[in-house]
This record gives C-alpha cells, structure tokens and sequence, in this order.
C-alpha cells in the first residue's frame, strides 16, 4: 500500500444477482486516496458511484477485491468491526441529511459520539462548539422538521465531523438543495475539512463542486473512466485500471 | 352523489384493487385490529343463541316439573283441600338450612337440607355416584350428599351423618341436580332426605326458616293453565306463589339476556378500540398518500374517485378483518360455556348462529368504516398543488370545521345506533357511547400527560440509548397516544375489575381483632339461649353478641292496610317489602354499625299500650316511601301493635353480625315470643370446630356460619363471576396489542430506516435492540399506568365515596400486571421489528433517492 495513502482500492468487483439474474456494476477497479486530500468521484447514472462509495465506507462486502483503509483490510471485517471503524475513523455526509427526526439538531450531532457510551455533558460543549462552526448554534434545540434544508445539512456536516473522523464520505452532500444554499454548505463543508485535516471524497453529479476537489475520479460504467488531479502537486504515483 | 357514483363503478373497484396490490399485507394490518372485538362479539352472542337453544331444550328440567307451589308457611287447609280436589301434588318438598354433622370426620357444616317425598325431579334426574343411589335413598331412608362435601369431609358412601338428631347412612355422592347450577352448592352443600326422615325431628318447629314446596305433573298445557288460572285467588290469599315453566324460563331469559348484554359490551368495548386503530392507521396511510392522490389530482382525476377508491379498500379490508374476528367468535364459542360451567344449571348445547355472525360481519365492518370516515374524509383535503410544494401536510388539519363536525356527528349517530342494536334500548346506548367516549377522553388526557411528563424526563444523565428509546415515542405519525388509549382501556378495564374484587374482599374480611366475630349462631330458641351461652363459655369461646329476633308481619302503612295498598293502583310499593316476614330486634342503644341520618334515637318505650317510636334503615325508608313521624302498623304473631317512626339508620349490613332493617325500642317485645342469634369469638379453627360439634349434639335446630367459610365461598363465587368478565375484558388487551402490531407495521420503513441510519453511524446491532427494546418497554409501561392510574382513581372513588373505605390497592399485584403487559409490548414489538437487522447500512445511501 502507498505510505501516504489512507483508502486503498484494489481490483474491486462487485456484482449484484436478483432472481437468477447477475449484474455486475464494479469491473475490478482500483485506485488508492492519499491522506488528506479531496477527491470527487463523478459519472452518470448507473455508473457504479454510490456503489463504490458503500464498498469504500465499509457498508457493504465486495464480490472480488479488496478495501484496505488506514492498512486495515475492511473487505475482511466483520459487520461489528465495520460498525466500530465507522464509530471512530469515518464521517458521513448524506444527499438527504439523514437527521434522526426525534432529536434536537444540539442531539444529533452528538449521536456517533455518544454511541461510543461516552456521557451527554462529556460531548455537549464539543457539539455546541460544532454548531457555531456551521452557524447554528441558536438552532441546538430545535428539531429537524424545525429546520430549513441548508439548516439540515449543516448540522449533518457537524455530525460528520463531531468524533473527528479521517475520512469523510459525502453523497451528494448538495444535491437536494438549491444553487444559493448548496453553495454555503460547500464552503463549510471545505472549510471544516480543511481545519480538521480530514481526508474528503464527495460523491458528485455537480461538476462545479468536483473541481472543487484535488483530484476527480470519473467513472464509467462500473470502470474508472477517468482519474485527474486539479491542483499542482501530482503524487508519486496514479493508479488507474486499463480502460 | 357523485361520490356514490364513483363507488359502484368498475373502475373505482378496478383501481382500488391495483392500488392495494403491492401493500395488501400492510392493509389488512391496519384494518386487523377490529377482530379481537368482532371475535369478542360473536363469541358472547353465540353463547347467547346456545344458552336459549339449550332452554328450549330441556324446559321442563329447569323446574323439575310442570308447576311447583311454594311458601314459607306451611300449606293452609284450604290450599290442601285444593290440591287434594285436583289428584293431589306429584312430589313435595321441605326445604330449610340446618347444620349437618359428619359423624366420622367430627365436623359440621351448615347445609341445604331438601326433604323429599315423591319421584322428585319430575322431569330430568339427580345425578349420583353410585347412579341408583338417586333411586334408593327415598326407600333406604339415607341421604344423598354433595360430592364436594363428601370429598372435603373424607365420607364415603355407607358412612352417616346427623341431621337434627337423626342418624342417616349416606346412599351416594349428589353430583348434580336439574335446573340447578353447581355454584348453588356455595351456599352449603346439597343433601337430599327423604321427608319421613324429618318428621319428628324437631327440626322444622323450632323457628327454621322452611320452604314448602308441592310439584306437579300434567298431561297437557290446558290442565296446568286450568290449575294455575284457579288456583290463582287461593294462592295470593294464603302467600303460596306458583312457578311454570314459562316462567322459570322467563327468568332465565332475562338473567341470560341481562348477562350477555353487559358481556356484549365489554366486548363492544374491544370492537370500538379497534375502530379507534384502525382510524389511526387509515390517517396514517392516507397521509403518506398525499404525493399520490396529489398527482392523480394533477392528472385529471376527481376527489369523489379518489375518495371512493380509498372507502372501497377500507371496507374491503375492514370485511376481512371482521371475516377473521368471526371465524375466531366461532372457536371461542366452544371455550365461553367452561367459564359459566358451575354457574348454569345445564349443559349448553352448541350451534352455529346466523344472528351472531351476521351481527359480528355487520358490526366489524361498520366500525371500520365510520372510524375511517374522518381520515378518508380528509382525501377531499389534499390539493394537487402539493405536487408543486413538498411541505409537512396535515390532511385532517386541513379539513374544514363544517366537515369535520358531519363527519364525527354521522359517526356518533351511526355507534349509537350499533349499541342500540345490541343492547335493544337506544337511551342504554346513548349513555353508553357517551361515557365511554368520555372514558376514551379520560385516558387521552392521561396519556397526553404522561407523554408530557416522559418528554420532560428525558434527561441527559440517561445514556443514549435510553434516551434515544424515549425519543423513538414521537417519532413523526407516532401512534403512542393512540396505542396508550387502547392498550389503556383494556388496563383500565382489568384493573377496575381487579381492585374492586379486592376492595369488596377487604371491605367484608375485616380486619381480626378482639371483638370481631368468627362464628355466627342463629335460630336459638328463647329456652335453649342459656344452655347456649354456658356451653360457648364451657368450650372457651367469647359471646360477642346475644341478639333477640322477633318475627312479624306489616299490616299498615300511614293508615292504610296491606290489603288496600296492594290493591290501590296509585301506590307503588314492591311487594317483597309489603309481604315479607319482618325480624326485628329491640335495644337501648346503637351498635357500631349503624348511623342515625334523621329523627331522634329512641332507646326505650313504656310497652305495648302506647304508639311505639322505632327505627327503620334507609332501605325501607325509599322501598315505604316513609317519613320521620308516619306510622307503620305491625302483627307480631297475632299481636297488632302501631309504630312511627322515630328515626332512619344508615346501616353497615356487610359487617358479620346481625343487623335489622327494623328496631324497636327495649320495653316493648321482651315478652312477645322470639329466639335469639349470637356472634362468638374463637381462639382458633379447632375450638371453633369442637364448639360446633357440641352445638349441634345438644341444641341440633340450632344454625352455625362459620365467617371464615362464608367468606371462601364469597370469594370462590366472586372468583366465578369475574373471571368471565375478565375473559372479555381481555379483548380490549388483545385489541391494544394488535393496534401495536399494527402500529410497528406502519412505522416500519421509518423503523428501517432509523436501524439502518444509526449502524451507519457506527451502532452496534446489541445498540439498535436496546433502543428498540426500551421503545416497546416504556410503550407496555405507559399504556399500563395509563390505565391503572384511571382505575386505581376509580376505585378509590368507590372506597372512599361508596364504601368508606381507606382502600389502598395492591401495589405488588398491579406491578406484576404492569411488568407483564411490558413484557408483551416487547415481545409483539420485536416479532415485527426483526427485520430491521436483516437491512444493510448501505441502504442509507439508496434511501435517499427514495
């Protein structure tokens, strides 16, 4: 594995079988992130995106491959295993905010935290302080169906980076919300990043927010299509499967 | 109109199926909560339909004969020479309670004692063990005892008792008799003699309380209806009532009739919180349909349509579920006769009924429907606009007052004339419908609290599973309120139940102290009270109480005789308290257990010669409509004497000593004749029993009741009758628990997707659980003192204002309820909650787009 590498892809397959019949959505593909860096992964529909995305987060088992994150070979783990490295070393950001709808916005956020059985007034000033750092610190109380969608999102990023995670999946983090919103989102959502020193791969329709990343992985029909990278500094080595 | 042209037309029909196709499972649990109450329903009007079938059938066996004559007093001659003039009587009966001495076990037993003469029962047979002891015990002159006293007493059939002071070989066990249930047997057991055995016993002159009785056998219904027709002045001269067998079994009618009435609507009560779960439910399909029927607005079609499709599938599915409650009615129709099976005199015959099912399907339906009509009303409210704007829409907040209140006013209407249906009175199912929707409103109001008190309780010192559990109560179209009230109700019906059982227990097993009695003897004779006294003293018992009776009969009230009031259509006084022997007492003072409410106690009187001033209870004060100065004429055993009225007592009658409905004064009776009854207090059950023995040797006409007997036998009756109106009060349990499957079912994509969301975010699957498990757990918790807190009210409501009692309930009891209904809401909970594990976290991501 790449020294400097924190996700590490290697020849991953996965194929779906319903009802006799196969389709295979990822052909062998493999490429490996480096440690703090954003990296949009984009292509059309059907293209095999949010399925790499669940490969590489550890939610779902490939067919044939590997997923190795932080040298830890999560292919390989069990469901409870996968349950604690998501716990401690990865962040969601999800398309539809996926706020738990019984919880005040100051709650959620300390949802992963707290799931670790750490007690509420250990996380209350971490959390609060989150919510600051994405403007919603007067909003703690409120209940999701309080809150407008920007408002949603928002506190979805602070859940996201409320244990610190060093990686961050995000799946269409602005797809549902509008140009003006989705923009002041984006912003705290690279800002965060950028002060947490998180290692960001956002899931993307949105071209203007993909060249927003260091590196663009485009993908085409369940191969990599395409792998740039937008800033200067190239690393050692890209790793890119033959199209 | 237009809504009930869409309703029968195909397309509607055909849609309506297209559209319930792919959720039909979901639909039937929505709709599945009316089958408990329908299953309820069908089963008690089944029973119903079985009990009169049963009646029909074996008519004469209820009596025993075509016409019995009875009295308290021996027959008058004139009455005699009727029967004489007729071909004289089939069989006669003497029938009086008189101890019974075991003579190998050493123990007595107050018992029913029934002196026969003739081929009695008439009609049907007395079932024995050996079976011809029924035939032999008149020609051996031996006794047939009850089986449960031969079992207690360890007799076996040869062994003797003594009844009076004759000795009689037991022939055989007495197993059952026609017409009369085993339940009778709590009074005392049955023991069958021949008469000739009685007579000159002594038992009957000595002040026993005796029913004469003469049974009849006739060729045909002119005979009995010419006997009967001329018999009839005769017999309300001489107080000789006559009993047909059409009117026993009008009796029985109205006591079956009146039984299942009340049974039938506890059983409405499951039916109409079932109506409540599937209204919810219907709201909450209705709700998520809002995108749907706003795009089929959008596409051109009419709010009737779509009104008619959604109406088309409630009452499709409503039928089905009242199909299955009925299929379910029927089975347990077969169970309902074991829990009245020592309280019916025979055994019920069982058959399939047109009425109960058809009643059950109509019913079922009906509720359904008219619980659904507010929901479904709420369709009209749902714009296609909302195709355009995707907002959190409320389709009953949106409806119009106007509409709403048609829509609860039809359905009100539509309930009462159910109930009317089913209790044939409409002013019994207004007040019935009316309270128990404010019963329904009791328990929201408690259950809204209780939710209120939880959400502030949601502290942060809890962990986040515990909190997160509590949270899981409101989550968006929760249903909690809904389930607390129907779960509640059935709570509130079982702990009612429960804590008034227990508080009528209390209030008669007091407290055991010094001078509370445990033995009770009456029917002691004014030369036999001293020998009485001295052997209670002899066997080192406590005389607590050494009361005087004198019995008489009322002759006048306010001037006017018996006979005048009796025939005077403007007085309507029953005639029990008019005809009845009255037994009264005289003293100087009050005992414990009464109160003087009006007028002024009087303690002592200067004889017969003067108006003698007494005191009635408050019973006959309202039964003689009297008032404190008006005059009551007497016939103390061919002595007229003329009372007023002094004052009115509240009388405490529950307390084991004797208490009268009338007292007069000391100075007035002392010499009439009279007997006496006394209250003792034993050391223990042993000088209670060796104190019975010898009364019963020496003095045999006297009577014992043994309070802690007496006291079994209440509670063993109690027993009986509650566990029948528990068992269909556990339909509003059951109810509860399937509008919680219900419920679960509604919430299951919610469900999923919170589980699937939190391992996302690193839960563990043994978090997930706990969270689930705390949900169902304080989902039992709540719905149970939602309940009980109600019924725990009532009842001290009872105690306190009724009863005056300082009644503190069973805590212990009511926990073990409560720990239990929170045990099942877990169970149900999680059969329908298993699948939550079975998603993988991945469907977080394919959620979204959905």
């Amino acid at each position: 594995m790449n020294q400097s590498a924190i996700l590490e892809v290697q020849n991953l397959t996965k194929t779906f079988t319903n009802a006799g019949h196969s389709l295979t959505v990822l052909h062998g593909v493999s490429f490996s992130i480096e440690k703090g860096i954003t990296c949009a992964i984009v292509g059309p529909s059907g293209s095999g995106k949010t399925t790499l995305l669940g490969l590489c987060a550890g939610l779902d088992k490939p067919t044939s491959g590997s997923v190795s994150l932080n040298n830890q070979k999560i292919s390989d783990y069990s469901e409870a295993n996968l349950s604690k490295i998501r716990n401690e070393q990865i962040g969601f950001v999800f398309q539809s905010f996926q706020l738990i709808p019984t919880l005040t916005a100051l709650e959620n956020v300390m949802v992963p935290i707290e799931l670790r059985g750490v007690p509420y007034h250990k996380v209350e000033k971490s959390a609060l302080e989150l919510l600051e750092s994405v403007g919603l610190k007067n909003r703690a109380g409120h209940y999701p169906t309080q809150l407008s969608g920007g408002e949603q999102q928002r506190v979805g990023i602070a859940r996201a980076f409320i244990h610190q995670p060093e990686i961050l999946f995000a799946d269409e983090p602005t797809g549902n919300l509008d140009g003006e919103t989705g923009a002041q989102v984006e912003e705290i959502l690279f800002n965060l990043n950028k002060e947490k020193g998180t290692t960001l791969i956002i899931v993307t329709h949105d071209i203007e927010l993909a060249s927003k990343c260091d590196r663009i992985i485009e993908l085409k029909n369940g191969h990599i299509h395409k792998d740039t990278y937008t800033t200067a500094t190239e690393p050692e080595a890209i790793q890119m499967d033959a199209l | 109109m237009n809504f009930f042209r869409e309703l029968f037309s195909p397309y509607s029909w055909k849609l309506a199926y297209r559209d319930s196709k792919s959720q039909w499972r979901s639909l039937i649990i929505y709709t599945s909560s009316v089958v408990a109450g329908v299953a309820a329903l069908v089963a008690i009007l089944s029973f119903r339909n079985d009990v009169l079938l049963t009646v029909d059938g074996q008519s004469r066996e209820l009596l025993g004969a075509d016409l019995e004559l009875r009295s308290t007093q021996p027959f008058h001659e004139d009455v005699i020479a009727f029967i004489d003039s007729t071909g004289g009587s089939d069989a006669t009966a003497w029938e009086f309670n008189s101890m019974v001495l075991f003579n190998e076990a050493g123990a007595t037993r107050l018992s029913q004692i029934r002196a026969i003469d003739g081929p009695f029962p008439l009609y049907g047979e007395l079932s024995t063990e050996p079976a011809e002891a029924a035939l032999n015990y008149q020609k051996n002159n031996s006794a047939l005892v009850e089986q449960s006293a031969m079992s207690q007493f360890n007799i076996s059939v040869g062994d003797t008792i003594r009844v009076g002071n004759r000795n009689l070989a037991v022939e055989g066990a007495l197993l059952s008799v026609p017409g009369e249930a085993a339940a009778f047997s709590l009074v005392g057991p049955r023991v069958y003699l021949p008469k000739s055995a009685i007579e000159g016993t002594g038992l009957l002159d000595r002040g026993s309380r005796v029913e004469y009785k003469h049974y009849f056998q006739f060729d045909d219904a002119e005979s009995l209806i010419a006997f009967t027709e001329a018999f009839r002045p005769l017999g309300r001269e001489h107080q000789v009532r006559t009993e047909t067998v059409e009117s026993r079994i009008a009796t029985f009618e109205v006591i079956v009739n009146n039984l299942t009435r009340f049974l039938g609507l506890i059983a409405f009560i499951a039916l109409l919180l079932g109506g409540l779960g599937v209204g919810s439910a219907i709201y909450v399909y209705i709700k998520r349909k809002t995108a749907t029927v706003a795009t089929l607005r959008c596409l051109g079609m009419t709010k009737e349509k779509i009104l008619a499709v959604f109406a088309i599938q409630v009452a499709v599915l409503g039928f089905m579920g009242a199909l299955s409650g009925t299929g379910i009615g029927l089975i347990l129709q077969f169970y309902i006769p074991t829990l009245f099976a020592d309280l019916l005199p025979f055994q019920i015959i069982q058959a399939l009924s047109f009425e109960a099912i058809s009643l059950g399907l109509f019913t079922g339906v009906l509720i359904s429907v008219i619980f659904s009509l507010l929901p479904l009303a709420s369709v009209s409210a749902i714009s296609p606009l909302l195709t355009l704007r995707s907002t959190d829409f409320s389709p009953i907040g949106s409806l119009p007052k106007k509409v709403k209140f048609i829509t609860l006013s039809i359905s009100l209407a539509v309930l009462i004339f159910i109930v009317g249906l089913l209790t044939e009175s409409y002013i019994a199912s207004l007040v019935f419908t009316l309270s128990l929707l404010l019963f329904v409103l009791l328990l929201w109001g408690v259950a809204a609290f209780l939710i209120a008190a939880v959400k502030s309780l949601r502290l942060k010192s809890f962990s986040y599973t515990v909190r997160q559990g509590m949270a899981n109560l409101f989550r968006p179209n929760n249903q909690t309120s809904m389930l607390m009230t129907t779960l509640g109700m059935g709570m509130l019906l079982i702990g009612t139940l429960y804590l008034s059982q227990d508080m009528l227990l209390q209030r008669i097993n007091l407290e055991t102290g010094d001078d509370t009695p445990d033995l009770v003897f009456y029917d002691i004779q004014m030369d036999q009270n001293d020998r009485l006294n001295e052997i209670i003293t002899e066997e080192g018992a406590k005389v607590i109480q050494n009361v005087p009776i004198v019995s008489m009969r009322l002759s006048s009230r306010k001037g006017q005789s018996v006979q005048e009031m009796r025939r005077d259509t403007t007085v309507s006084i029953s005639n029990w308290v008019l005809s009845r022997e009255y037994r009264v007492t005289y003293r100087e003072e009050l005992n414990e257990a009464e109160t003087i409410l009006r007028g002024e106690w009087i303690g002592q009187a200067e004889g017969l010669s003067s108006v003698i001033p007494i005191s009635i209870s408050t019973q006959i004060e309202d039964e003689l409509q009297l008032q404190i100065g008006d005059t009551l004429g007497f016939n103390v055993q061919g002595v007229p004497i003329t009372t007023t009225v002094a004052s009115v007592r509240e009388v405490d009658f529950q307390r084991p000593e004797p208490n009268f409905f009338v007292v007069f004064p000391a100075g007035v009776l002392e010499q009439a004749p009279q007997f006496f009854a006394s209250t003792v207090k034993t050391n223990d059950d042993a000088q209670s029993a060796r104190l019975q023995s010898a009364v019963v040797n020496e003095l045999p006409n006297v009577s014992a009741i043994d309070i802690s007997v007496a006291l079994a036998s209440v509670r063993e009756f109690l027993d009986k009758v509650s566990m029948a109106v528990q068992f269909m009060a556990l339909f509003s349990i059951f109810t509860g628990f399937i509008v919680l499957a219900s419920s679960i079912a509604i919430s299951r994509r919610q469900r999923t997707k919170e589980s699937v969301l939190l391992r996302t975010l690193g839960a563990n699957n043994s978090q997930v659980g706990s969270i689930q498990t705390i949900e169902y757990a304080l989902l039992g918790l709540l719905s149970s003192l939602t309940g009980l807190l109600l019924a725990i009210a009532a009842s001290w409501g009872l105690a306190y204002f009724y009863f005056d009692l300082a009644f503190i309930p069973n805590f212990i009891t009511l926990t073990a309820i409560t720990l239990f209904i929170m045990l099942l809401a877990i169970l149900i909970g999680w059969s329908g909650s298993r699948h939550i594990f079975k998603h993988s976290p991945l469907e977080i991501l394919r959620l979204q787009t959905n």
